[in-house]
């Protein structure tokens, strides 16, 4: 489609962008909302599922024709005090955005529906329920089918690192064993970002020797754990918290180890010496283990979300892996703030098991932890 | 809790004078912090926060440390119910531990993260040193195998060379093979040097010597290369040093000539300086400082950053791996010395290498009562003025001409007081005429214990009848000694027995060759091993063995102690690639007279030839 074909019934702004309206709010200020929205993404915290139900309601009363879609956090992020959300608050932004701009489907992972019928002139918002074989197959077909768009996303969290709570929400529904893939045509509303990590690899490689699924049993042919701790030390349950010893993890030969994932450990089993990931691995695929790049590196990085402020009325989309929000503690509300201070728009998002983005902006997108992925949502600039 | 008007006042000129902010924003400040303590809004927390973030500077956080508690002591003073004082000792705490507790907390984290980080890399650098000692280790092998290689390719192709059979293209094909091999031999030479240093193999060998007799060998090492650039000038300014240094010579002329060889190989045209100077530092030593300037490429500031780094060569266009400057590096550290470089594109490059030496007292020069002739024609004459009067000072008697006339005069009526030395500097077709002279003065009984000496000849010339020939400068040492008539040794006389044992063929052909070919007269066994060189030694009398010691079935060590068991023995010379300091001091912990080095060097198996020789004799 282009766009002279809808123009008519858009409202273009002084500055020649498609007027977007949006607003980013809380289950205490939703009633505030004062225009339409077309569609409302919502994240809350996997224990109040019945609670953002009801808010569907109540948007679905007031607004019949608007799409909700959510996904369950470990917390919320938005532009407000605390901007880390501790109390259980559901966070929403709504948006008024042509209803033609956009599709949403829900893919079943256990039926394996993965095939999908896509135009190739979309960019894509991917939620996840959870980490599942061929994610990053997924995410790549779906890059090939948008022919190079932009994928943005997250793996939905829980309070729960170990319990399957996960979940995401379509029309009413919350989905335990799906993605969900919120299309948005180019030529209405432009979809940029960049995942950034704080780490740099180190060391020497370690070759995957044995394995099942997320599980490493062993390293070069030697107890996977023991391997670990040889290196860093005892492991202790605090540093599972604190996703201390994130990997960077090379699933083929061609590629640097700085532009691989990262992936954090979930847990260790000292009886099996056995370590599990946050995502699956295979035999052969090699492992370097990651060290934090310094204090004033980190700030470098962090600069690098700086190029992304726009002119546009836009609203940025926060994927915070859990690991950095156990690392960065109160600094990471000061980081947001500085976010916000450079970027000039609103947003929010919530704290992940998994970041989708890419790590170089027009690269493939990748599924990783141990990020922050920033994806801005704005509306494309009328050029008719 | 709300802020009297009053209170607000003596808040905002607070924040006024302790920050330098407006009326507005100060006002606007305390308003905050009325909303933090009135409804416990947290605007005011997030954005002190920030602001901390932002300056990044110790005294704002400060100062507002500072500024917290003292309005926190104003309120509390100026407030009277218990409620009042005990929400603002509340708001205090919490306000406190927003800022500055999270904040701790995160650099304790941030810490911890460190040590972790610390550990992660003390294990990698760990592991990395243990496999690189192996990799070196392995490089180490494969160089020690290719110099015995090498040393029987280098064999065959000088004794080819000598031979002067071949003619034509065949002639130049074996000139390409030995620059091959040269080079060949110098990177191996190299892998070794770097494998030795970073081993800590590396022997440190001091010895006295004399500084100029260095510089000239550094400059003979170079003299080839030079040859092939005759748009280079070079020029020295070396410094007279009456006395001997006590330092590593073989080392520091390694340094010298990496630097020179570098300086040729990067300059086209211009100049390259050689230039040495010292001071004194105690009696007892002084501080030589080597400085090797060029007008050659340059280079820009981030090679001149890795110029001392491995592998480091930027030209690829050029000779050589760049492990040369590396080794030059590494070597000057070994020595306690110095070694900079500055350099900017297209300009040139000057580098600066600067060590302390002990001075060798008794190894002052004496030339006293020495009578030296100098003729000096050249625009150097300055130079050589300083030299004079150096000698001079040091009681030599001496005579300096600058016109051509007066110093032939001069010599042709010369009855007595006959100078000692006679040093010429001239220009070329000036000294093919004093060539000549110097054939029909030599005729002349009276100037048989004259040494004639060509200085600053610049340019290869064939001379034919000068005692000493030198393209830059003389070392003063050379007036030292007299000119003693040389015996040409007879070496058809040289008749001993040597007992040569080794594994390899080629090895025992090359020593074969290279011994035959200066001593026809020697007799030399060979042995393929140990057990066979037992047998020989058991029914012949030799004057001299050697022994190859990586052999299979017995090894050298084995063969000499094998040896020793049957009696007396003669001199027995270890002869070995492995030139590593463990295996040097194994050689000699077991009683080998010395060790004769793969790839073998004629000229010194030839000394230790000539010393049992003499000692026999």
């Amino acid at each position: 489609m282009h766009v002279k074909d809808y123009i008519d019934d858009m409202i273009i702004n002084q500055k020649g962008y498609i007027v977007m309206e949006l607003k980013i709010l809380t289950c205490n200020t939703l009633h505030t909302l004062d225009f339409t929205p077309t569609i409302v993404m919502g994240f809350y915290q996997d224990i109040r599922e019945r609670h953002f139900l009801q808010h569907y309601n109540i948007l679905k009363e007031k607004y019949p024709n608007v799409d909700v879609i959510g996904c369950s956090s470990e917390s919320n992020i938005y532009d407000q005090i605390p901007y880390i959300e501790n109390d259980s608050k559901c966070v929403f932004l709504c948006l008024n955005m042509q209803r033609k701009s956009y599709q949403v489907h829900i893919l079943n992972h256990i039926e394996n529906n993965l095939s999908l019928a896509v135009e190739d002139n979309y960019n894509a918002i991917m939620l996840s329920s959870k980490y599942f074989v061929g994610i990053e197959k997924l995410i790549s077909d779906i890059q090939h089918r948008l022919n190079g768009g932009n994928v943005f996303g997250a793996i939905a969290s829980s309070l729960d690192s170990l319990s399957n709570n996960a979940t995401i929400f379509y029309d009413g529904k919350f989905f335990k064993d799906s993605t969900l893939l919120w299309l948005i045509d180019k030529s209405y509303y432009s979809l940029e970002g960049l995942s950034i990590h704080q780490f740099e690899p180190v060391g020497f490689e370690l070759i995957v020797t044995k394995c099942i699924n997320d599980t490493i049993y062993e390293l070069d042919h030697r107890p996977a754990l023991k391997v670990l701790e040889e290196i860093v030390g005892h492991i202790t349950p605090q540093n599972i918290q604190s996703f201390d010893f994130p990997f960077f993890l090379k699933q083929h030969d061609n590629v640097s180890f700085e532009n691989t994932p990262l992936c954090s450990i979930k847990t260790i089993d000292s009886v099996a010496n056995s370590i599990v990931l946050y995502r699956y691995v295979k035999e052969h695929d090699k492992l370097k283990l990651a060290i934090p790049v310094s204090l004033q590196e980190q700030e470098e990085r962090l600069n690098w979300f700086h190029r992304f402020h726009t002119e546009a009325q836009s609203v940025a989309l926060l994927f915070n892996c859990v690991g950095i929000k156990a690392y960065l503690g109160m600094m990471e509300f000061v980081y947001l703030m500085d976010l916000k201070h450079h970027l000039k728009m609103p947003f929010l998002g919530f704290h992940s098991f998994g970041e989708i983005g890419p790590l170089e902006v027009g690269k493939k997108s990748i599924v990783h932890n141990q990020t922050i992925s920033l994806a801005i949502l704005s509306p494309a600039k009328d050029i008719s | 809790m709300k802020l009297s008007q009053e209170q607000i006042n003596v808040l905002t000129v607070n924040v006024q004078n302790r920050f330098g902010l407006s009326d507005e924003k100060s006002m606007e400040l305390v308003y905050d912090f009325q909303n933090l303590l009135e409804n416990g809004d947290l605007k005011f927390v997030y954005d002190l926060n920030y602001a901390i973030f932002h300056r990044k500077n110790h005294r704002f956080t400060k100062n507002i440390l500072n500024s917290i508690v003292e309005t926190y002591v104003y309120l509390y003073g100026d407030v009277h119910t218990k409620d009042d004082k005990e929400n603002i000792r509340t708001n205090f705490e919490k306000l406190f531990d927003m800022i500055f507790i999270e904040r701790c907390q995160y650099s304790k984290k941030v810490e911890e993260k460190s040590h972790r980080t610390q550990k992660i890399l003390q294990h990698t650098t760990k592991r990395l040193n243990e496999t690189l000692e192996t990799q070196e280790l392995m490089i180490a092998n494969i160089s020690h195998e290719m110099r015995t290689s090498l040393n029987a390719i280098n064999g065959y192709l000088t004794i080819i060379n000598d031979r002067d059979t071949l003619q034509g293209e065949d002639k130049q094909y074996l000139q390409k093979a030995s620059h091959a091999t040269k080079t060949l031999q110098a990177l191996v030479s190299d892998i070794l040097s770097i494998t030795k240093i970073n081993s800590g193999q590396l022997e440190i060998q001091k010895e006295n010597f004399w500084l100029d007799r260095m510089l000239l060998k550094c400059i003979d090492n170079i003299a080839l290369m030079l040859k092939k650039k005759p748009k280079i000038e070079f020029q020295t300014d070396i410094e007279f040093v009456p006395y001997m240094v006590y330092g590593d010579q073989n080392h520091i002329m390694e340094i010298l000539i990496n630097i020179l060889s570098n300086a040729v190989k990067y300059t086209d045209e211009g100049y390259i300086k050689l230039k040495m100077h010292t001071n004194f530092i105690s009696d007892s030593a002084i501080m030589v400082h080597f400085v090797i300037a060029d007008s050659g490429i340059g280079m820009t500031p981030q090679q001149v950053k890795d110029i001392f780094s491995p592998y480091s060569r930027f030209k690829t266009e050029r000779q050589g791996l760049g492990l040369g400057m590396h080794i030059a590096y590494q070597l000057a550290k070994k020595l306690d010395g110095t070694l900079s470089v500055h350099s900017e594109i297209n300009q040139g490059s000057i580098f600066t290498f600067s060590l302390k030496m002990d001075i060798h007292h008794e190894g002052k020069i004496d030339i006293s009562g020495r009578k030296i002739c100098f003729f000096c024609e050249q625009k150097e004459y300055k130079i050589f003025r300083k030299r004079v009067e150096f000698l001079q000072n040091e009681g030599a008697n001496v005579e300096l001409f600058k016109k051509e006339n007066k110093f032939v005069n001069y010599l042709l009526t010369l009855e007595k007081d006959i100078p000692d030395f006679i040093s010429i500097s001239s220009t070329a077709n000036g000294y093919a005429k004093y060539d000549a002279l110097i054939y029909y003065l030599k005729s002349l009984p009276m100037f048989a214990n004259t040494t004639f000496i060509a200085e600053n000849l610049n340019q290869h010339l064939s001379l034919n009848y000068f005692d000493e020939v030198y393209e830059h400068f003389s070392p003063i040492t050379l007036y030292i000694r007299r000119k003693n008539k040389k015996i040409k040794k007879d070496h058809k006389k040289y008749n001993i027995s040597i007992l040569a044992v080794d594994d390899t063929e080629t090895n025992l052909d090359i020593l074969k060759l290279f011994i035959s070919k200066q001593y026809p007269n020697i007799t030399l066994d060979l042995a393929s091993g140990g057990y066979e060189a037992i047998g020989m030694f058991k029914i012949k009398h030799y004057d001299m063995v050697m022994i190859d010691l990586k052999m299979p079935g017995l090894n050298g060590f084995e063969v000499f102690e094998k040896l020793k068991s049957l009696g007396e023995l003669p001199p027995v010379y270890a002869f070995s690639a492995d030139i590593y300091k463990s295996n040097i001091d194994k050689i000699e912990d077991v009683g080998f007279a010395g060790l004769i080095e793969k790839p073998l060097q004629p000229h010194k198996l030839y000394k230790v030839i000539e010393r049992i020789v003499n000692d026999i004799d």
